[in-house]
């Protein structure tokens, strides 16, 4: 029998002693390595390593693996002969497996050709969605046999790296969502995860993006809503994209004039990509980033005085500013 | 100089202790101001940092010590190698160790990574990147979306 909790914790140990003298050791994928050296007894059988191997960092995460049937607890990786394929295998949570267990996830392994597949769900599948994985095995089997057979030495730096990232990809992608889903279904405290930072962590992650990404984060849900949408941050926002403004003028609505502008931006930069280059008479499109005062050019005198009305009025054509048009007209032909 | 080889003793929550060199730990500048005021001298208890999170910390400071001579490229290529390895999970507690620690260039490192992570995904791809439960209402979802409209058809 394999006694992979008892490994692991024998694992543990051994890594606390190294602690001490070589602190880098501990979080490499070291504890991966040896576990699956030391539950493998066939290395050929690529899916039963793949599924050690994913066993093994759902265990790390906190997961508990139990029998269905029976209900009870098996902290044995139950597999000597090549396993059925697919095949399933069930884990829940210490704080759930004391109480009649009603919720637990099931992580069904598939195997594809040359993929491998793994589905993790929970038994109820009601409100949450599959987790799914899917890993080249021929990649993988190359990997993970290297693990298994490098047993004393250690990994080289790419391959101890290629461990890490299939370490990640299970945890991020299979572990940790399992593990929100069923703490979410079940009442319990939900796990380290980005929702339960710190308000002014967030802020600050927010502060490190940029401005459409934040927008985006504001429709996320209620409480990335309430953070991304605060005044400082849009100020800071569009100072950093369109310069600063005058400290005297009061502005209500960062995010509003933030969005106003990034349009009249965008629509410039699109007129002038359609004209090939910015047109002269397109000054008057400035009128949008300050209502207050007269754009050069239009209004003002310069043009009248320069330019003869019959070339001036073809060119102020597309802009549609009727009352300009009308004062053009009375003074340019001398009449009124 | 002498006082670059005093060890300061930090003591994690899961009972682990760790000896670090006095000029590797004041790169925190929490442990900094201890050593300051002199309240240093017996070990430091860590409470919420797991000995796991603490020792890749130091290892991170370490790094900097250590690399203070080379380049900056180095640098940031070493601290993009240390924080690409991280996964989720661990990049939490790194980042709120570090802000409790306030090992500055560490918590700027971890947030950008999270910040990156974020960067060109829409709304659902961050729920399901962070598992983040969408607790609008569908009119209220709707109303969000289009007052942000602007941002979606932007590729960061």
């Amino acid at each position: 029998m394999y006694q992979l909790q008892e490994s692991i914790s024998q694992e543990t140990q051994g890594l606390e002693s190294l602690t001490i003298h070589d602190s880098k050791r501990l979080y490499n994928p070291y504890f991966l390595k040896k576990v699956l050296w030391r539950e493998s007894g066939d290395y050929g059988d690529i899916p039963k390593l793949f599924a050690v191997a994913v066993h093994t960092v759902l265990l790390e995460s906190g997961f508990l693996g139990f029998d269905p049937v029976s209900g009870l607890q098996t902290n044995r990786f139950r597999m000597r002969e090549a396993p059925p394929r697919p095949f399933s295998l069930c884990y829940s949570l210490p704080e759930l497996l004391r109480d009649d267990l009603t919720d637990y996830v099931v992580v069904k392994f598939q195997t594809l050709d040359h993929f491998i597949q793994v589905f993790g769900f929970l038994n109820k599948g009601s409100g949450s969605g599959i987790h799914k994985l899917c890993l080249d095995s021929t990649h993988l089997a190359s990997l993970l046999s290297d693990c298994v057979t490098s047993n004393d030495g250690f990994l080289n730096s790419n391959e101890e790296r290629q461990v890490s990232e299939f370490r990640k990809i299970v945890k991020d992608r299979l572990a940790l969502p399992l593990l929100i889903d069923l703490c979410y279904k079940a009442g319990l405290p939900l796990p380290a995860c980005f929702a339960r930072l710190p308000d002014d962590l967030i802020r600050k992650i927010l502060e490190s993006l940029p401005a459409p990404a934040i927008a985006r984060m504001a429709c996320v849900c209620r409480e990335l809503r309430f953070l991304a949408s605060e005044e400082k941050l849009w100020k800071q926002k569009f100072r950093q994209e369109f310069g600063g403004i005058s400290e005297r003028v009061r502005i209500w609505n960062w995010k509003f004039l933030f969005h106003s502008n990034w349009v009249t931006r965008k629509i410039r930069i699109q007129n002038q990509a359609l004209m090939g280059f910015p047109r002269a008479f397109h000054l008057p499109m400035q009128r949008d980033l300050n209502p207050i005062l007269h754009p050069f050019g239009v209004h003002g005198h310069f043009g009248l005085a320069y330019v003869p009305p019959n070339i001036y009025l073809p060119a102020l054509q597309p802009h549609p500013f009727p009352p300009f048009q009308v004062q053009v007209q009375v003074r340019g032909r001398g009449r009124g | 100089m002498a006082s670059t080889l005093k060890k300061i003793i930090l003591k994690s929550c899961d009972g682990k202790i760790l000896e670090v060199e006095e000029a590797v730990a004041v790169q925190s500048q929490m442990i900094k101001n201890m050593i300051e005021d002199d309240c240093a001298n017996e070990e430091i208890p860590l409470p919420d940092i797991t000995g796991e999170i603490l020792s890749m910390i130091i290892e991170y400071c370490k790094m900097h010590v250590d690399g203070e001579n080379n380049s900056n490229n180095e640098l940031i290529a070493r601290d993009a190698d240390f924080i690409t390895r991280v996964d989720l999970n661990t990049l939490y507690y790194l980042i709120v160790a570090a802000n409790f620690l306030n090992v500055k260039s560490l918590l700027d490192l971890t947030c950008q990574r999270v910040a990156d992570i974020i960067k060109g995904k829409s709304p659902e791809e961050i729920r399901l990147t962070f598992n983040i439960k969408n607790d609008f209402t569908p009119e209220e979802e709707e109303e969000i979306r289009k007052k942000n409209a602007w941002a979606f058809d932007y590729k960061d």
